[in-house]
């Protein structure tokens, strides 16, 4: 079947990359091997579909596709999970950063009433209210 | 007394002069500190020319984590009590007394403002007798302590007390977690009337699942 063809195409081609990025040192040893179990499991379900439907039958699933298509959705929805869960990371290690930075530099507009100072690192502290180009130009170093 | 008033600031370019100025006038004795949260206006520009200290968040990192920010810089600096005040103009400066008095007695650690103790507050109407109300009940069912409002941005801790609060939540849900926090490590909280004038209407029912989603990531990532 064309279908068959093109999943089985399409199957070479994402092992051709884990290969490719295993030798270039960007895949580690276990996920190298979890993704090839995954890949030759699916070419294999390709190949063979009624392998999935005997495996659909013996867990009480009528057909093969149906199987497929639940695991597939528990994967998707916890790859959704592990991935919120690290964005949400990422985000409170961007707010330290953003928070270090400006605790870092002690505020590099400190004001006095009607007089502000502005500090920059290796400059010397002068005296003047600071324009938005200022502004700019501070939080864009 | 070293009071410290933290004001997180995004795009508040309308409000943030009034807002300043207004603090100095009924609080000349305070130190003011403006978070400047990644705006794109003129908001820090602003409150330099006001006359107060300016922290600049590069990026707009949520109300919560400009709060942080401020509240770390003045225990830094000394604070012996720190004011969360909203630059929107919807909080009274002259109200920063009554909010601080309980500290400053030594008969509270933290003292939370009320909209619900005093009659004076124009609360949209939905506001009030819908996400309110249900914010108050998903409060208690989180924090276990029953308030009479809920996510008041203004608020005031003793110095100790804001070394126990860290707060965490970056965006809206440190509301929650200030209480929560307030709870577990048995702070003595009390409860202020303020009053509380809309210029918008704030977190809606939206608002309030995001906040809800934020403190359930924030369960299980901890």
């Amino acid at each position: 079947m064309l279908i068959q063809a093109i999943l089985i195409l399409f199957v070479v081609f994402a092992l051709v990359k884990i290969f490719s990025r295993y030798q270039a040192g960007e895949l580690t040893p276990l996920p190298f091997v979890f993704w090839i179990i995954f890949w030759l499991t699916v070419l294999l379900i390709v190949w063979q579909p009624d392998l999935s439907t005997q495996l659909a039958n013996s867990l009480g699933v009528g057909r093969g596709t149906d199987l497929v298509t639940y695991f597939s959705l528990a994967a998707l929805f916890y790859l959704i999970f592990r991935l919120t869960v690290r964005l949400e990371r990422i985000d409170k290690n961007i707010t330290k950063i953003v928070r270090h930075l400006a605790l870092g530099r002690e505020t590099s507009l400190r004001g006095a009433p009607h007089q502000t100072q502005i500090v920059d690192a290796g400059q010397a502290p002068r005296l003047g209210n600071p324009d938005k180009d200022e502004i700019a130009s501070l939080r864009s170093q | 007394m070293n009071v410290f008033v933290i004001i997180p600031a995004y795009n508040e370019e309308k409000y943030i002069s009034g807002v300043v100025q207004g603090i100095r006038q009924e609080n000349s004795d305070c130190q003011i500190v403006v978070v400047d949260d990644g705006s794109d206006d003129a908001t820090a520009r602003l409150a330099a020319e006001a006359g107060v200290i300016v922290l600049c968040h590069l990026l707009n990192r949520g109300q919560g984590a400009a709060l942080q920010t401020g509240t770390q810089f003045a225990l830094k600096q000394g604070a012996r009590v720190i004011v969360h005040f909203d630059g929107d103009g919807q909080f009274e400066a002259k109200e920063i007394r009554n909010l601080i008095t309980p500290i400053v007695k030594g008969e509270a650690d933290v003292v939370l403002g009320s909209r619900f103790l005093l009659p004076g507050s124009r609360i949209p109407w939905s506001k009030k007798w819908l996400i309110l109300p249900l914010a108050r009940f998903l409060n208690f069912l989180i924090t276990s302590r029953w308030l009479s409002d809920a996510h008041n941005g203004f608020r005031a801790f003793s110095a100790d007390a804001c070394r126990l609060v860290t707060i965490e939540q970056d965006r809206m849900a440190h509301g929650t977690e200030i209480v929560e926090k307030i709870a577990r490590h048995n702070l003595r909280c009390r409860e202020v009337p303020v009053t509380v004038q809309y210029h918008r209407y704030g977190q809606g029912l939206i608002g309030g699942l995001a906040i809800l989603k934020d403190l359930i990531i924030q369960k299980i990532i901890s």
